[in-house]
């Protein structure tokens, strides 16, 4: 099932290069096909089960004594990102039909092979898979930068690329330690609590500063609003939607998952760098004039809450944290997407030219308010539900201490408002309509998060399946 | 099988989903649809409340998660029974009321919308009243704040509505912050959100107080108490219905409700005295405010503070009974005065009540306005002077002689500001006022209960398992002259024109700067944005500036390495001989 995920967008990146003249709707038939086998694949899915599931391992190599195989499998933790890549790929090749009129089969075909590589990190069993994984889908955002981003588009996909870059390279000496002192790099079978307490400490020091520029945690984070600002609305989509999340998911798969002491010890740390992150990231975001630049900012602001929920370490937290990524992706994904929409109509990001859009394009508007709504938590929606679980779980843990989370929450509202009046409300001089763009993408999203908003129990089932929570 | 409480938000949810969905030649119809919805939720409340004994609590899992329930509860007792009979009661008047009030101006898609959020307030603010759970209490809570911003805005295109609209929201998410936190400590040191189990479970440590204050913040925030009280007069921006139903019936009551449901905790911890001070402060500043504004809505917006006082002075007592019926009789003359604002302005055109010149005489708008005005005034038979009266018999049974004086003030000037309001509107000129029934019927109706709003009166504090207290007593008398003089004294400032002065005192200076408070919450906001923007020059000068700084250095040591690859064979030859001579010494220390 899940090699199925993995090929069928390659096939159709594959495809889509073959056939370049008809390589949009190649894209949107694979993306279409790859939700309808996400759906499919929830029949297979066990709720009862705690653990990894859908497994499936193929020998491939033999280095020294370190065996490397092809094995993926899920568990309530990585599966709803699986879930969420296949909603979002779908939205990003919707939203570039009207946006990508060159070289297109190149672009539908780094999106499909991106889609492809984040799954399979998200499924990843094995270390080198997992690492291969997370490094193509560097590559693969790299290009749709470099190739279809805005004016200054080099200058953001360098940095992106080596930024991130040597996030990777952090990553993959700690992967080497623990090959070496391990000699497995079979995930679901490790277990690093022989080794000893300094050797662990160093391996997680590495880790975390890998998955802190990934996820991105301030102040490793400036690489994030360029290369939002300057990638296409697809590209933005999957960066914020589910790129983001690639940093947390591996903080929550070898961090708490194996070296759950290690993050034990650093408890209160990463939690006051969680929250501190959330409320520079919304102060910031408070000071943006540029929509585009401000939804980026919003990232860190929300990625900080996740932070704070994996270190607060209680399976509330990290099913609050769990549940508050896939919240974020949807939600990231819709204000890029709608951002992209009021762009191409009004050719401007400055929130002050965009003054009295609501009477203008005004399902634009309104949905931009029912998405800035669901990113400041109102409740209904999934934001809300995330940070609660992680509030809950932190002042169970940390009593006044957790009293830092609130002001993240305060400036959220703080943010979101003054976005509103100054983008959506009043009355400007902006000259656009609103005809003829397609709304399902914009409904697939905003139904997503009233949904799961209103009935979060159909998510939680899914996280609760995991030996994390 | 749903229990029958969980029912009741129910009407107004339908009426958001009709609203939502309902084709454009409808729009203007969904008032009487959302009139039916506020019948049917009070039949449904009394229905479910006939349906048991006492209190009676309904709880159902919304989601649970690894081992944690998160529960909404509806709780039915005598506070939440009276608070959604307000609630469903205005609603009615409300949505006909906005019938006759939206012309033929509004597109038809605004008036979908406008229905679709003033039935989702409805319903929201409905779960508040009814919560049991301090969860269900915090989301439905938001959902209101929500709603109110929507509402204030609903005219998004005037700068002045959504400057307004942002003032209120904002500092309502300032309490509601407060409130989050409130609700976190105790979730954290009492392991619940029931507030039965909370309020059972309630001891006087720090924990508590300080959850306590949190939830006091966010309650005032709410009720536009002193601090946190300047957005609701801005509010008046929006809709005269939505100023009728948010912000003087239903809304700002949130807050108070919210006293009344902690009030065994927030006394337990001593907040007693601290509930009384920002009590008395509201009331006095908000009566200066009254007695100078001109705008015809704003001021009624100030008296909405006063009277708001006025409970929470009688809940810092102890008297929760006193406290919900006066926020009944207040609901029902506040918002019939709201109705007789709107039906005013619409005649006239301004807003301002010095042009307003309207007849005095025996027209219905002067008689149900003039109505409203006894009421609030506290002028006996009307309900407003039984509900002063058992607010004022608690203080008296409390024994604090100097909470009496200053009520026994406050009653002298509510009269004098109401009588100068009523006396602006209409005691100046012979213009007539028509209005469409749908504006009108309301009207009446709310002028007929706030006539006989003083029968409730046994039957409320019944409610409460208690005896409703004597309306005959010396210190009744005392009010009733206090009222008295009240509007002597406008008759004779306004009418005859003595006491010229009075206007250019420092105080009456002071209370048209609106005691500065305005500026100084617009202050924070300047502040908060200057941190807002610090962090973003830092962002970009510091914490960028450093990861450009070393690629830049990263370059330059690059650049310098470079050097040393010359092309020179000489260059080479050097290098490999000293490297050679390199090696060897160090071979030959090592040993």
């Amino acid at each position: 099932m899940l090699s199925l995920l993995l090929a069928f967008p390659l096939l159709s990146a594959a495809l889509a290069l073959l056939f370049p003249r008809r390589a949009r709707d190649i894209a949107l038939a694979g993306a279409l096909a790859l939700c309808a086998l996400a759906a499919l694949s929830l029949w297979s899915f066990s709720l009862a089960t705690k653990g990894f599931q859908l497994l499936e391992r193929i020998a491939w190599a033999r280095l020294g004594s370190v065996e490397i195989a092809y094995h993926v499998g899920v568990d309530g933790i990585s599966y709803p990102m699986v879930l969420l890549t296949a909603l979002l790929t779908l939205v990003a090749v919707l939203v570039s039909r009207r946006e990508i009129h060159t070289g297109e089969a190149g672009h539908y075909a780094l999106l499909m092979a991106l889609c492809s590589c984040v799954i399979g990190v998200f499924v990843s069993l094995d270390l080198v898979l997992l690492f291969a994984c997370w490094e193509a889908v560097l590559v693969a955002m790299f290009f749709l930068i470099l190739r279809w981003g805005a004016s200054n588009r080099a200058y953001a996909a360098m940095k992106f690329l080596v930024y991130t870059g040597i996030a990777s390279a952090a990553l993959f000496i700690s992967l080497v330690v623990i090959a070496m002192a391990t000699g497995s790099v079979d995930i679901a079978a490790m277990d690093l609590s022989h080794l000893s307490p300094a050797l662990r400490t160093a391996i997680f020091a590495l880790l975390l500063f890998a998955c802190l520029v990934k996820m991105p945690i301030a102040p490793f984070h400036t690489w994030l609003p360029d290369a939002h600002v300057q990638a296409p609305t697809a590209g933005s989509v999957m960066l914020a939607g589910v790129l983001l999340k690639m940093g947390a998911y591996l903080l929550l798969r070898l961090g708490v998952g194996l070296l759950g002491d290690v993050v034990a010890q650093w408890r209160v740390f990463l939690f006051a760098l969680g929250c501190a992150s959330a409320i520079y990231g919304a102060f910031v975001c408070l000071a943006q004039s540029d929509l585009k630049r401000m939804i980026a900012y919003s990232s860190v602001h929300h990625m900080g809450f996740v932070l704070a929920g994996i270190a607060i370490g209680s399976s509330l937290g990290v099913t609050g944290a769990a549940f508050e990524m896939a919240s974020h992706g949807i939600i990231a994904a819709l204000l890029f997407a709608l951002a992209g929409l009021v762009h191409e109509r009004t050719g401007t990001f400055d929130m002050d030219a965009l003054r009295g859009l609501a009477q203008r394009m005004p399902r634009t508007a309104w949905l931009l308010a029912l998405a800035s709504f669901a990113a400041m938590g109102l409740p209904g929606m999934t934001g809300f539900v995330g940070e609660f679980m992680i509030l809950v779980a932190g002042f169970a843990r940390f009593g006044p201490l957790a009293l830092l989370m609130v002001p993240a929450v305060l400036l959220a509202g703080a943010y979101v408002v003054r976005m509103l009046s100054r983008v959506v409300f009043g009355t400007g001089t902006l000259r656009a309509s609103e005809g003829g763009a397609s709304p399902l993408p914009f409904g697939l999203l905003a139904a997503a998060t009233l949904l799961v908003g209103i009935m979060p129990g159909l998510l939680i089932g899914i996280i609760a399946a995991s030996t994390l929570t | 099988m749903i229990p029958l409480p969980f029912l009741i938000p129910l009407p107004f949810a339908l009426v958001m989903l009709c609203a939502l969905v309902a084709p454009a030649r409808a729009a203007r119809r969904l008032g009487y649809l959302g009139s039916l919805a506020g019948a049917a939720t009070l039949l449904l409340v009394f229905l479910s409340y006939a349906g048991g004994t006492g209190t009676q609590a309904a709880t159902w899992t919304w989601f649970g998660a690894a081992g944690e329930q998160f529960p909404l509860t509806i709780t039915l007792d005598a506070l939440s029974l009276v608070l959604s009979g307000i609630v469903s009661l205005i609603g009615v008047a409300v949505f006909l009321y906005s019938v006759g009030y939206f012309g033929d101006e509004e597109r038809p898609s605004d008036l979908s919308r406008y229905y679709a959020i003033l039935s989702l307030f409805a319903a929201s603010m409905l779960g508040v009243v009814l919560s049991g759970s301090l969860l269900q209490l915090f989301v439905c809570w938001e959902l209101v704040g929500i709603s109110s911003y929507l509402l204030i805005g609903f005219w998004h295109g005037k700068d002045e509505a959504m400057r307004a609209a942002r003032k209120a929201l904002l500092t309502i998410l300032v309490g509601d912050a407060f409130l989050l936190a409130g609700i976190m400590l105790l979730r954290a040191r009492y392991g619940t959100f029931d507030i039965a189990r909370v309020l059972a479970l309630a001891r006087p440590d720090t924990l508590t107080l300080l959850a306590a204050i949190g939830i006091v913040v966010g309650a005032i925030s709410k009720s536009a108490q002193f601090p946190l009280h300047a957005w609701l007069p801005d509010a008046m921006a929006g809709p005269t219905p939505v100023s009728a139903f948010l912000h003087s019936a239903t809304m700002v009551k949130a807050g108070l409700f919210l006293v009344a449901r902690m009030l065994p905790l927030l006394l337990l911890v001593g907040l007693s005295p601290w509930l009384a001070a920002l009590a008395l402060v509201t009331i006095a500043l908000s009566a200066c405010m009254a007695l100078v504004e001109t705008d015809i809505k704003r001021a009624l917006a100030y008296s909405t503070m006063n009277q708001l006082g006025f409970v929470l002075l009688a809940l810092s007592a102890g008297a929760v009974a006193a406290g919900t019926y006066h926020m009944l009789t207040h609901s029902m003359f506040k918002a019939l005065l709201f109705f007789a604002a709107g039906i005013a302005i619409h005649a006239t055109g301004t807003q301002d009540m010095a042009r307003m010149r309207l007849a005095l005489g025996a027209n219905a708008l002067a008689i149900v306005a003039g109505i409203g005005a006894l009421a609030l005034a506290g002028m006996v038979p009307l309900s407003g002077f039984f509900s002063k009266e058992t607010i004022l018999d608690a203080l008296v049974r409390q024994g604090n002689w100097t909470i009496v004086a200053c009520f026994m003030l406050a009653v002298l000037l509510s009269a004098a500001y109401i009588a100068r309001w009523y006396l602006l509107v209409f005691a100046r000129g012979g213009r007539d006022a028509r209005a469409p029934w749908q504006m009108m019927a309301p009207a009446v109706g709310l002028a007929l209960l706030s006539l006989a709003g003083g029968l409730a009166m046994g039957k409320v504090f019944g409610l409460f398992g208690e005896a409703a207290p004597p309306v005959l007593t010396p210190w009744t008398l005392l009010s009733l002259a206090l009222v008295l003089a009240g509007f002597l004294c406008t008759y004779l400032s306004c009418v005859r024109g003595w006491a010229a002065w009075l206007p250019g005192t420092a105080l009456a200076s002071a209370a048209r700067a609106r005691f500065l408070l305005d500026d100084l919450s617009a202050g924070v906001a300047r502040a908060a944005l200057g941190v807002a923007r610090a962090c973003a020059w830092i962002d970009g000068n510091v914490v960028d500036r450093a990861v450009r700084g070393v690629a830049v250095r990263m370059g330059a040591l690059a650049r310098g390495a470079r050097r040393m690859q010359t092309g020179r064979v000489a260059t080479y030859a050097f290098a490999i001989v000293a490297g050679f001579i390199a090696l060897v010494l160090l071979l030959g220390a090592l040993r």
